[in-house]
């Protein structure tokens, strides 16, 4: 997939500029942005000049966002980076929820992986009820319907 | 949180383990049709082979244990299965989170344990072939046939001569006659195969008879494989025999070319994250494992390990690989039917892994959560499983019934007979 315009920009440490939905403005390294799909997309869009707006993430988002790419593009030693990632996640359920979606919205695959882990791991000893509160799902199973799912895997809920 | 998107929910569904994944068909009715989705099933499945999540370890003995692969820890007898009677019912094969259970050669079942969705298989009769045969062992095997995405169980009847005689173990003998059968779990139907190879007449009791192992087929590539092993009076180096599971053909596959150090060896064949492998044991002192990465390609066979040398464990009986470590520097081990151990292959060191509350002596398998289905995709696959359980029961006392009235009708037919002879 060696494009034109990739074999121009590789040589140099080119720097992209994103602008958070709260007009912040992050200079990030190419190769760290990059990891970003969306922004991938948008800068072979032609954004990659000129600001990059994301309009969907806030600065203090996106600033964790930044930090994760630029680890992530150092480097670093894979034992090293699992010691960091899990530091990373280690947040509060609401950053955590601001981050999965930054994340989901700038395609970030293995971000939106670890954190979808970190959640999981949070979860998976809650109750129903818990996760409809947590995630604003609604039931729409009536109360009949509900208890023959129990039912059918009661000691899932034991 | 408030509302998440969709697409998020799925990402974090995919990481749970089968049990929460089940509690949480219950928070919404397009959760619990995704869940329930094939392209669900088969994702969460990949997700938990590729990143070695939602594995344990089988312990096989007298009962069935399991061991929570990421902490190695504590073993918990599983109770839960549909041929649970105290004591007796044996693992034999663990594809895709199902594994097939036998308590007798009557009583066989094809259960998920992570769902604990079972269904006992129908059994068709073992008939010797001629009347001075009765049966002896009867070896299984369980595998996977991608193509038509069924589960299906080999049976291999052994008959030996009522004499005594005839018994594969022979020296120079030409081996036992077998029946071969094999199940499909979507058909509900055992099939007959013809033509069996010669080999298989070699497949042998001494074999059989090491504990824990009882000559049950390893699952891998599209095959269930046994080692019909060698004969030196007669020449006969050790074979691989498999029974592909989409064709219901024996072949005999490609062995590596096991090195020659200067003892006498013995090969045996297991399975390591889906590929098959050989485990070749020279005289109890040195065991090398090679895995064939590339299924059916002769030439993709590699030693991955050669283990020997190991302070507190001297000889190897038995030796099986059964899983790397997450990071992939270790190799975990089950070895002489009694410990499993970590085997780090670079610097030759081995540690024994402590588990709590297991039987002390054991065959061991590893085994993935599924949310496999096995009565089909509709949800009442259990129920009418218990009808089914009812229905033949009904069918069975009904026969007993006609027997007896047939009896009867018999008896009466000699006497009118009888009669009419004496007047």
């Amino acid at each position: 997939m060696a494009s034109s315009e990739s074999t121009t920009t590789s040589t140099t440490t080119k720097v992209l500029r994103l602008k958070s939905s709260d007009n912040e403005i992050f200079g990030v390294e190419e190769k760290a942005a990059l990891q970003s799909e969306t922004i991938k997309s948008l800068a072979e869009d032609g954004y990659s000049e000129d600001v990059i707006p994301l309009f969907n993430v806030e600065k203090k988002t996106l600033a964790k966002i930044v930090e994760w790419l630029n680890k992530h593009a150092s480097g670093s030693s894979k034992e090293e980076l699992k010691r960091w990632d899990a530091d990373f996640v280690d947040v509060d359920k609401d950053v955590l929820y601001d981050l999965l979606l930054a994340s989901n919205y700038l395609n970030i695959e293995v971000l939106l992986h670890q954190l979808a882990q970190k959640v999981a791991d949070m979860i998976k000893g809650k109750k129903p009820e818990e996760i409809r509160q947590l995630f604003g799902i609604k039931n729409d199973f009536t109360p009949e319907e509900e208890a023959e799912i129990r039912r059918e895997n009661a000691w899932a809920f034991e | 949180m408030s509302k998440i998107p969709p697409e998020i929910i799925t990402d974090i569904l995919l990481q749970l383990p089968v049990k929460s994944v089940l509690r949480f068909r219950s928070l919404s009715k397009p959760i619990c049709s995704l869940i329930d989705g094939p392209d669900f099933i088969n994702l969460h499945l990949n997700h938990s082979i590729t990143t070695k999540s939602n594995h344990s370890i089988i312990l096989k003995e007298w009962d069935v244990f399991t061991v929570d692969f990421d902490t190695l820890s504590a073993a918990v007898e599983v109770k839960h299965h549909p041929l649970y009677a105290g004591g007796g019912t044996e693992v034999i094969g663990s594809v895709n989170g199902l594994v097939f259970l036998r308590h007798s050669e009557r009583n066989i079942a094809v259960y998920n344990l992570s769902t604990r969705e079972w269904k006992k298989c129908y059994v068709p009769e073992i008939e010797p072939p001629r009347r001075d045969l009765t049966t002896g062992y009867v070896y299984y095997g369980f595998g996977y046939d991608a193509v038509c995405d069924d589960y299906k169980v080999v049976r291999m009847a052994q008959f030996v001569r009522e004499d005594g005689g005839g018994g594969g173990d022979g020296a120079g003998g030409l081996g036992c006659e077998y029946e071969v059968k094999v199940y499909s779990l979507k058909n509900d139907k055992w099939k007959k195969i013809e033509g069996l190879p010669i080999r298989l007449r070699l497949l042998s009791k001494p074999f059989f008879h090491i504990l824990h192992r009882r000559g049950y087929g390893v699952f891998a590539g599209h095959a269930v494989h046994w080692i019909a092993p060698q004969r030196r009076q007669l020449g006969i180096r050790d074979c691989v025999l498999g029974f592909d599971v989409r064709d219901d053909k024996f072949f005999e596959l490609s062995q590596p070319d096991y090195e020659n150090k200067g003892m006498n060896f013995q090969v045996d064949v297991g399975v390591l994250e889906g590929n098959l492998c050989v485990m070749c044991n020279y005289d109890h002192v040195c065991v090398d494992v090679w895995v064939m990465k590339e299924y059916g390609v002769k030439e993709s066979w590699s030693k991955i390990c050669s283990v020997q040398g190991i302070k507190w464990m001297s000889t190897f009986m038995f030796l099986r690989p059964l899983v790397y470590s997450k990071d992939g520097d270790k190799l975990l081990l089950e070895v002489n039917d009694e410990k499993l151990m970590w085997y780090d292959w670079k610097n030759k060191h081995a540690k024994a892994v402590k588990i709590h509350g297991g039987p002390s002596s054991f065959g061991s398998e590893m085994y993935v959560e599924s949310l496999i289905r096995i009565n089909g995709s509709d949800r009442d696959g259990w129920k009418k499983q218990e009808e089914l359980d009812e229905e033949e029961k009904r069918k069975a006392d009904r026969q007993k019934r006609d027997d007896f009235l047939s009896v009867g009708f018999k008896l009466k037919l000699v006497e009118i007979l009888e009669n009419i002879h004496l007047s």
